[in-house]
Parts: structure tokens; C-alpha cells; sequence
């Protein structure tokens, strides 16, 4: 590698200040660590430097006289440099001088004002007298686009923006165009901007060139007040300011350099800080009165709910109550949640949205490698060597995520993997991809591992220790290529080529989606990755393999044991001596069998079986498909509490409806993904009577008169930690607690891997043969939208309505279908009626629908297919084939 | 001698001279409120917002006033003009006469000679809420005393007496408080760490 020749210790003296810096610092690079501040527009640190804007000038006296820019200087040994010398500073002065030619004087209408770098700049480094004749621009501001505007008078031509959209987004949405004096900025072919909005151009400008729509005019920076808080969208848990002003919040803006994205941000984060103040917020708590649900006080509906679920409790057992949590909860209220359930109503049934996926990678991440979630972070995926992406749109789904997979790329060209049945961001940016058939994933990934093994690829080191392994695998790698080539369409040709590429990289990272871990055998899937990460000797600190979530706290529910078959700390239910921990640590005793899983609960409530249910920040009326029964199975219970932000369809059917409170406005922490436990924190006030999820579960304990008392949320993380020590430390992340899997690996090889092994390979049925229907739907995770948090968002509903199908173009044109043109989609299940977006997103042969779109019930078209219990009892809902037609 | 000075009412004699002495001066006192001082045109009177001289409201809402506000008892909700996209105005406007010091550094910082202070002083009311003037309360007052506030911008050598047109904003007479923006909200200050830096050099 040229880093080792390139990592050497050289002297540079700035200001009469010596440091030894490597080879290869630039001069800003040196005068930051020096704490010398070296004004700059164009300059950043995450990106190459291009020199454009000439306002870090600095003098270099010696090896050579002259004038240097500080940001694309590198250092040479013994270099001497000033940055406030007399011929710096006129340089300086010069260069506002021609820059106050054109710029505007509109600083009072302008949303940059106050925190603009010209204006600091002129104030210190500035004349008061401009020489020059004034030539000002008087272009028309473009606010033809959603969200950003443009202004193209400000405008400096520093060019930050093209360069973070070129660089760091990879999208090149916006450019120069014209020259000259009339050099503008903006879509290519004067089109209005129409891009993801990840707002990063807007970040970089360091004038009011690029301003929000959203926050037009509605702050100044001095007036508001900032909250380090993490996004509560996905799980990547990216860490921002959210402003606020007079209790409203104003805007979100990125902290550079801080937590997982390092200061960028998706649509969602940066522009979804809208459903705070939504007005149906619950406000207060609501009761049933016969048919309706009237507002009531705290006391009378924390008395309804205890009252309701001893009454459950007393005639069914703690057995029959279930507890169904979300993962947007936080860590705290997770833990509490529980406790409450497991503790003080004594019943097993506590199960969460980890069903809808991730619990296979909980369960089996644990088993085979002792992880819980990532093995690796983002850095080491900008670090790694190679990448394989299997069933994840991940810009789309985890869209920070891949902001760190696009920085190998553009930096290192780290060649990129695809598996996945869309044509995906990434796989165009990607060294090697396989499009396969929607919901054959698992035969693509058995097919990576039989190359690797008939190729001869496995790594020498593993083979030589872990024999008895790689025979078994190689064991069921006998059959033909014939059987992966027929349910995937892709071929040996492209399998051999993807391994061999992946296998010879030294550190190779797997990231595993939903579409792996989320279908029909997703334990096994992600335990073939498992394996082929093992036999490319890639299970190693750098590499390894990494299941990617969904919510944004999906492994605090995995840490806080939020599924019957977990135990706080993420620990397998069968595991005797950590439930006598827990049992020991709560005063209860815990049964020896865990629950049953969401679907059985679902039964159980039809059945009689469950008597009452309480159900926290998840909406399942809304995200399970209409052929579980939810709606019927909660309104057969006798007694049902809810606690939510708003009033979902699950709230309707509620006997007691708890007001919760948003991330915004109490303390807590989410685990993102990579395993690092971040703080939120208050930023304005609840509406009305709402109240923080723990406090709401602490209260109804205090009436089942099994007080969960405390002061605040450090002190429930501070119990919850001596179950759970991921908890104990904020910020690290697992790779950076040092994960070794290397014990965790030999006891899973040498025993629960052997016993698994004949299921393991075992290709799964081609869903929904029945079906007399051709066309593959798919319910894809959108960028701009989760569920019911995004949709609640005007400015992202704003930007994408998303209830549209979207189709292949040349598919639609033979069916002579126009974009915008309403289909009827029709499953075995029913048909639904829906507008159509064209877009070669989609695959021919295979119709996407924004999978958090409930509003026109294409949802309820999907047949569910229900795991088995080896499988994490998943239920399987996302693809369905469909014929397709248009309405006329 | 005390005596004989109480005999002839010395004392009383030296005080009624100053009286008829005072008695041919002319008056000091006004007939208040039926006869008024003459209030220089640099008097600092209540506050008041002006109007361009078709009606529409000059201030821009950038809460410079605001900003510039030693007492804090100025606050501006800006806002776009609705239907109007990029037209900036004050959406609201609050001003605590009772806390005001009537310094008069919000017409300084006004950077459109939207604000302006009259010669009103009677500012005395009955109930203490009625001094908390509102953006209709100050256009009221900026109505009404117009040659007053004109007076006063010229008198402080803010304006050449034309209070300058609506279109282009003139002269550059802005300046915008320091704000403190913390850590890492720019991405070029101080603080770069050294494992930053070779991190940052290793993967190139």
C-alpha cells in the first residue's frame, strides 16, 4: 500500500510554531492542529481540495517565496509558512474586494445572515473602501425545486456544493453552467433541481446561495437554540443540531465530523423535523366510553389501564396479556417496557417489530459470532477492501450507510458487490452486480458460497484450523449450478467472477439487508453469509459480516430483549444462567419456555387465549398486510392500551390511548445500528398532557402496585446496564469495543452450526406459485418515507406524496401505460386502484410500492407466508405476484 | 442678635424679596397639557414602524432591532409574505414599552429606516398591558407621527431627508451581531484530531 511510504513524520513551521505532521498534510490540515484558523469557502474537510475560491492564501517563505493556497498545498519538510503576514492579509483583502463586487448587500433578507463566512470574513479581513467598479447579478432566484433555492446573486463560485453532490452524495444533480461573469449554479439544462434533497449543498454553501424552502425566513441563527440530538428515522443514528426557536423548531443542521455520518444527512433527517408539530398529536390520554374514545385525565387512564390488564391478568394468567413494542422507542423505554411486562404483569408474551426481520439477524448474529448487529462501523466500511451488498436498497434504506460505502468508493475505489431484484443506487456506482428474481436471495447467496468452494477460493489460514467446518460445507455444496441459476437468472459465469473478486480482497465487509434477513428463511440466509465471510477468512477485525436495520432503535429492541425468545442484553431465552441474572436482578421469576411470537399472539387473541394486549410507538393495524387479521385479533381482545404520538388504527381500536412523547422533546438514547448508544435530548416542549414513554410505564406499574420508580433516564440506563453492558458506555461502537468473534465463532462451529447445517442449504419454495398472476410486486423501502413519523411530515410529504407504483418504463409502454396513468393491481387477495411513476428503479418483470404507503391498500394484496420457528416465525410479506392493468 | 432679627422678621423680609423678585420674571411653568414644550427632532419619543409611501410596510423582518435591543424588549417573527415567494416581512412584531430604555439603537441598526422614534412621551396608561405594543399598535403610531419620524432619521443622520425609495436598498449601513456557533458546525475550525488526520491521509 503507497500509505506506508506515504506516513512519515516531516516539520512545517507556521506562525513560529513547529509540528511534525505525516507526508502528505496540507497546510490548513497542519494549522488546524496547531489551532490556527485559515479562512476558507471552498475548502472542507471530508472532500479533495479544489483551490477554487483563493481566500486561503497564505505566504510560504520558505523552501521557496511566494504565495501558496493553504488547502491543496502539500506540506514539504521544513517548510515555514505565515498565515497572517501583511502581503497574506492584502491578498485577502483583494480577493473580498472582488468577490463584494458581485455579491449582493441584502444581508437582512438573507437566511445566511449572521452565520455566513463572507460576511466574517469582510468584517475581519475586509476593506471599507472597495476599489473596484460594482457589476451586481440580477438574476431571478430559482425556487422552482421542493425544498432548495437558489440564488445565484450571492453566489461566490466557490463550487462546495457541485463538489459534496459530485463527491460525497455521488449524485451530480447540480452543476455550472454558462461562463463567465453569468456563471450559475444549479440542475443541469436550467431544469428545476428534482434530487434526493439530502440538503448537503445548502450545509457547504458558505454563503445564502442555497437556502430551505422549509425554513424560509423563519430563524435567525442567533435566536435559536441548539440541541445535540440523533435522528430518529433510521437506524444509521446520525447525530444533528435540531434548532429551534420560541419552542418550534426552525431547522436541522448537520454537526461536521460527529457520530456515524460524520455531518451528513439524508432528506429525512434534515428535512423531516416536521411531525413534532403536527396538529393530531395526542394530547391527552383517551378512554373508551362504549363506542367512543373521549379525552380523560392521566389518573383515570393509567387507573382503566391497570385496572383493565389485572383484570386479564386475573382471569387468563400473565400468559394472557401480550406486549407488542416498536423500535422507535427508546433504549430506556424498551428496558422498562420489559420489565413491565415480564416483571410486573409476569407474562412471556413480549414481542416487537424486530419479527418483521431483524430477529434473525439478533438470533443468529448472537449464536454464530456473539455480536449484536454490526461487527463492523461505517469507518471500517470506508476502510475496507471490498463490499458485498446483498438485498439492500441501502441509499434508500440507510441512506448515511451509504454515504459511507460511496466514500470507499470515491476515495479508495473500493469495489462494491451487489446482490438485489431492483437496479439500486448503488449498483450503478458498484464494481460487479448479479440482478436476480425477486425473492431468491438466498439462492444467490448459496450460489457466492458454492463458488467460492468449487473454485478453490477458500482462504488457506481456515481451512487449515477449522477442517470439519469446510467439509460439511463443502458437503452440501454438491449439487449443480443449474438449481441457483434457475430461481436467480444469474448465471455461474457471474457468480464465479463475484466471488473470485470478493474472496481475494483482504478485508471484505458483507452488509446483509431486510431482503435477506426478512424472507422465508432469513436465519439461514444470513447464516450463509456467515459462512461465506468465514470461508474467505473475512470473520476479522476490519471485516465481517453486518445485518443492516430498518427503525431507527431495531437493536435497542434487540439489546432490551424485545422478543419472546430474548433476554435483556440480546441473550437467547435457552440461556439458563443469564435468565437466573435477570431474575436475580428484577426479584421474579421468569418461566423456562419464552412467549409466543407476534403471529401466534395475533392468534391467540381470536382464540381467546389473550385477553389484553398493550401495544407501544408501533401502528401493526397499519404495517401488516389485511390477511393476519390484525384489526380482527385486537378487536376480539377485551382490553387493549396503546401508546403512540398519534391516532393510529391500532389506537382506534384501543380501550385506554396513552399520549407519548416524540425524541424531541425528552431524554433518552437509541443504539443505532453499528451498536453505539447515543443521547437524545429535550429540545421543546410535549404538546399537552404528553408524556415520556418510560414515565407512562413507570406510572401503570405504580398502579399495578409494583413500583418501577425513577428520577430519570440515566438512571434506568444506569439499571438497565448491569443487564445489559452495551448500555454502560455512550458513543463506541461495537467494532469499536474491539469485537472478538473468534470464540464465539469455535463454539458455533463446533456445535449448533454442524446440527443446522442440513436446513441451512436447503433451497426455499419460489413464493406463490399458485398464483395464475405473472408480474412480481415488491414493497420497497422509500428514502423520504418510514411510516407514520414521515407521513405526518408535510415537507416530506411535500416532496414525495408516494402512493405510486413505480414500473419499468419499456414494461409500461407495452401496456401502453403513461406516467401518472392510474392502474388496478390485482393479487389473489383483491385488487387496489393506483397512480403509476415510471422509473428503471424497477426491474422488468418486477412493480415496486413504497412499503410505508397505507393509504391506498396495496398492502392488503400481499399474501403472508409465516416463518418457521427455526426461521424467526417472520411474517413474509413483501413480494406477491400481481397482474397489473390500466384503469380506463 | 437672634432676637432682633426675630423682632424684624428679618428671615420672612429676605424670603418675600425672593418672591417679588421671582413675581417679574417671566414663567418657567408650562400650562401643561394646554401649552407644550418644543421637542427637538433628535427625541427619543415612543418607538413607531413606518410605511413606504404606497402603504406597504417597510420592515423586512431581519431582527436587526432585535438583535441590537440592549433590553431585549423587541421581538420579530419574520415570515414570507404568503403568496408572495422570497418577500420577507414581519409576521409579528412585539414591543415592551415597559422595558424599552429608549436608546434608540433599533433605528440605528434598522438597515431599511423601518423603525423610527416619535416625540410621543405620554406613554401612561391605566392598565400595564396596553404597553406591550404589537405590529398594529407601532404602524399606528408610525402613521400618525410620520413628519415626526422623518424628522427624527434625518436628525440622526440616518436618512438625506428622502427617506430612501423602495427599490434598492442603498446604502450598506448593516451590521449583524457575532454569533457563537459552537463546535463543529463549520467544517473548517480548529480541532482537527491527529488520528483525523492520518485516518483521513490513509485512505487516499
Amino acid at each position: 500500500m503507497t500509505t506506508a511510504t506515504k506516513v512519515g513524520t516531516i516539520t512545517v513551521t507556521i506562525n513560529g510554531e513547529t509540528i511534525g505532521v505525516p507526508k502528505g498534510t496540507r497546510i490548513i490540515q497542519a494549522a488546524q492542529l496547531l489551532g490556527i484558523e485559515i479562512p476558507t469557502f471552498c475548502y472542507h474537510p471530508r472532500m479533495r481540495p479544489q483551490a477554487a475560491c483563493r481566500i486561503c492564501t497564505v505566504e510560504v517563505v520558505k523552501p521557496m517565496n511566494k504565495m501558496f493556497m493553504a488547502c491543496a498545498t502539500e506540506i514539504m519538510d521544513g517548510m515555514e509558512v505565515l498565515t497572517d503576514s501583511p502581503r497574506t492579509l492584502a491578498d485577502r483583502r483583494t480577493n473580498l474586494d472582488l468577490l463584494l463586487t458581485q455579491h449582493p448587500l441584502d444581508c437582512p433578507v438573507c437566511d445566511k445572515g449572521g452565520e455566513c463566512k463572507l460576511q466574517d470574513y469582510s468584517v475581519k479581513y475586509g476593506s471599507s473602501e472597495n476599489p473596484f467598479e460594482t457589476k451586481r447579478k440580477d438574476y431571478p432566484e430559482d425556487i422552482r425545486s421542493t425544498v432548495l433555492d437558489f440564488n445565484s446573486n450571492r453566489c461566490i463560485l466557490c463550487g462546495a456544493c457541485i463538489q459534496v453532490c459530485s463527491d460525497i452524495q455521488q449524485l451530480s444533480a447540480i452543476g455550472f453552467s454558462k461562463r463567465g461573469f453569468i456563471t450559475v449554479v444549479g440542475a443541469p439544462m436550467g431544469e428545476p433541481l428534482d434530487c434526493e434533497f439530502c440538503g448537503q449543498c445548502m450545509d457547504v454553501c458558505p454563503v445564502g446561495a442555497i437556502t430551505s424552502r422549509f425554513s424560509k425566513y423563519k430563524f435567525r441563527p442567533w435566536q435559536e437554540e441548539k440541541t445535540q440530538t440523533t435522528c430518529t428515522y433510521c437506524g444509521c443514528g446520525c447525530q444533528y443540531n435540531l434548532r429551534t426557536m420560541d419552542g418550534e423548531v426552525s431547522r436541522v443542521t448537520p454537526i461536521e465530523g460527529v457520530g456515524p455520518g460524520q455531518g451528513s444527512l439524508c432528506v429525512r433527517g434534515h428535512f423531516g423535523f416536521h411531525f413534532m408539530e403536527d396538529a393530531q398529536r395526542l394530547t391527552k390520554p383517551l378512554v373508551r366510553r362504549g363506542d367512543k374514545l373521549v379525552e380523560a385525565g392521566w389518573d383515570e387512564a393509567l387507573a382503566e389501564a391497570a385496572k383493565g390488564l389485572a383484570a386479564a391478568k386475573a382471569a387468563k394468567g400473565g400468559a394472557g396479556i401480550a406486549g407488542i413494542a416498536g423500535g422507535r422507542l427508546a433504549n430506556e423505554d424498551l428496558y422498562l417496557f420489559g420489565r413491565l411486562m415480564r416483571n410486573a404483569l409476569e407474562s412471556p408474551n413480549f414481542d416487537s417489530t424486530l419479527r418483521y426481520g431483524y430477529i434473525n439477524a439478533a438470533t443468529i448474529m448472537h449464536k454464530a459470532l456473539g455480536v449484536t448487529g454490526m461487527m463492523n462501523s461505517f469507518d471500517d466500511l470506508r476502510r475496507a477492501d471490498a463490499v458485498l451488498l446483498v438485498g439492500s436498497d441501502i441509499t434508500q434504506e440507510a441512506p448515511i450507510c451509504g454515504l459511507a460505502v460511496k466514500d470507499g468508493i470515491t476515495k479508495r475505489k473500493m469495489p462494491v458487490f451487489t446482490v438485489d431484484s431492483m437496479k439500486t443506487e448503488i449498483m450503478k456506482l458498484g464494481a460487479g452486480r448479479l440482478v436476480i428474481t425477486p425473492g431468491s436471495e438466498v439462492a444467490a447467496i448459496k450460489g457466492l458460497v458454492k463458488a467460492v468452494v468449487d473454485e478453490g477460493l477458500i482462504d488457506a489460514g481456515v481451512a487449515a484450523k477449522y477442517p470439519a467446518a469446510v467439509a460439511a460445507i463443502k458437503k452440501e455444496m454438491a449439487g449443480t449450478y443449474k438449481e441457483i441459476e434457475t430461481p436467480t437468472g444469474a448465471t455461474k459465469a457471474d457468480l464465479v467472477a463475484m466471488a473470485r473478486a470478493f474472496a481475494n480482497a483482504d478485508k471484505g465487509i458483507i452488509l446483509a439487508g431486510p431482503r435477506v434477513m426478512g424472507g422465508l428463511k432469513g436465519a439461514s440466509a444470513l447464516a450463509m453469509l456467515i459462512d461465506l465471510a468465514f470461508l474467505t477468512g473475512n470473520l476479522k477485525p476490519g471485516a465481517g459480516v453486518n445485518p443492516l436495520t430498518g427503525e431507527n432503535n431495531e437493536l435497542g429492541l434487540v439489546l432490551a430483549g424485545a422478543a419472546p425468545e430474548l433476554l435483556p442484553g440480546g441473550l437467547p431465552w435457552s440461556d439458563g444462567a443469564a435468565r437466573a441474572r435477570v431474575e436475580q436482578a428484577w426479584n421474579c421469576a421468569l418461566p423456562e419456555f419464552p412467549g409466543n411470537s407476534l403471529t401466534d399472539l395475533f392468534d391467540g387473541m381470536r382464540e381467546g387465549r389473550i385477553g389484553a394486549a398493550y401495544i407501544a410507538g408501533t401502528d401493526p393495524v397499519r404495517s401488516l398486510p389485511a390477511e393476519l387479521n390484525v384489526a380482527a385479533s385486537l378487536d376480539a381482545l377485551d382490553f387493549l392500551v396503546v401508546q403512540d404520538l398519534f391516532l393510529t388504527g391500532t389506537a382506534l381500536r384501543a380501550d385506554v390511548v396513552f399520549p407519548a412523547q416524540s425524541y424531541a422533546e425528552r431524554d433518552g438514547t437509541f443504539t443505532n445500528m453499528e451498536g453505539r448508544v447515543q443521547r437524545i435530548r429535550q429540545a421543546m416542549k410535549a404538546p399537552g398532557k404528553a408524556r415520556p414513554d418510560w414515565q407512562i410505564f413507570s406510572a401503570v406499574a405504580r398502579e399495578l402496585e409494583v413500583p418501577l420508580e425513577y428520577a430519570g433516564t440515566d438512571e434506568i440506563r444506569a439499571e438497565a446496564a448491569g443487564l445489559i453492558p452495551q448500555f454502560a458506555a455512550l458513543d463506541v461502537t461495537n467494532a469499536g469495543h474491539g469485537v472478538d468473534v473468534t470464540a464465539a465463532l469455535e463454539a458455533y462451529l463446533a456445535g449448533a452450526y454442524l446440527k443446522t447445517m442440513d436446513d441451512r442449504y436447503d433451497l426455499p419454495a419460489v413464493l406463490n406459485t399458485a398464483s395464475p398472476h405473472e408480474t412480481r410486486l415488491y414493497l420497497a423501502d422509500s428514502l423520504f418515507h418510514s411510516g407514520q413519523m414521515s407521513t405526518h411530515n408535510w415537507g416530506l410529504m411535500k416532496i414525495d406524496p408516494a402512493d405510486e407504483l413505480v414500473m419499468n418504463p419499456r414494461e409500461a409502454r407495452k401496456l401502453q401505460i403513461a406516467e401518472g396513468d392510474k392502474v388496478r393491481v390485482t393479487s389473489l387477495l383483491g385488487s387496489a386502484v393506483v397512480p403509476v411513476k415510471l422509473s428503471s428503479h424497477a426491474n422488468p418483470g418486477t412493480v415496486l410500492f413504497p412499503k410505508h404507503c397505507a393509504q391506498s391498500h396495496v398492502r392488503d394484496l400481499m399474501g403472508v407466508v409465516v416463518g418457521s420457528r427455526e426461521e424467526g416465525s417472520v411474517p413474509q410479506f413483501r413480494f406477491e405476484r400481481v397482474t397489473v392493468e390500466k384503469v380506463h | 442678635m437672634g432676637l432682633i432679627r426675630s423682632i424684624f422678621m428679618t428671615e420672612l423680609l429676605m424670603g418675600m424679596k425672593l418672591v417679588f423678585k421671582q413675581m417679574f420674571k417671566p414663567y418657567c411653568t408650562l400650562q401643561y397639557p394646554h401649552v407644550r414644550h418644543d421637542i427637538p427632532d433628535g427625541y427619543r419619543g415612543l418607538m413607531s414602524l413606518l410605511r413606504y409611501e404606497d402603504g406597504s410596510e417597510r420592515c423586512v423582518g431581519c431582527s436587526l432591532c432585535e438583535a441590537a435591543c440592549p433590553s431585549n424588549c423587541i421581538k420579530v417573527v419574520s415570515d414570507e409574505v404568503p403568496g408572495q415567494p422570497l418577500v420577507r416581512y414581519a409576521r409579528e412584531y412585539y414591543l415592551d414599552i415597559t422595558r424599552c430604555v429608549f436608546c434608540g439603537f433599533c433605528t440605528e441598526a434598522c438597515p431599511v429606516d423601518a423603525l423610527a422614534m416619535t416625540k410621543v412621551y405620554e406613554a401612561s396608561v391605566f392598565d400595564r398591558r396596553d404597553l406591550m405594543f404589537d405590529k398594529r399598535k407601532l404602524y399606528e403610531l408610525g402613521e400618525q407621527h410620520l413628519a415626526d419620524g422623518k424628522a427624527y432619521l434625518i436628525a440622526h443622520n440616518m436618512d438625506d431627508g428622502t427617506l430612501f425609495p423602495k427599490e434598492g436598498l442603498g446604502d450598506n449601513r448593516y451590521s449583524f451581531p457575532p454569533v457563537d456557533l459552537g463546535e463543529g458546525e463549520r467544517p473548517v475550525t480548529v480541532g482537527l484530531t491527529r488520528e483525523a488526520l492520518e485516518m483521513e491521509l490513509s485512505k487516499q
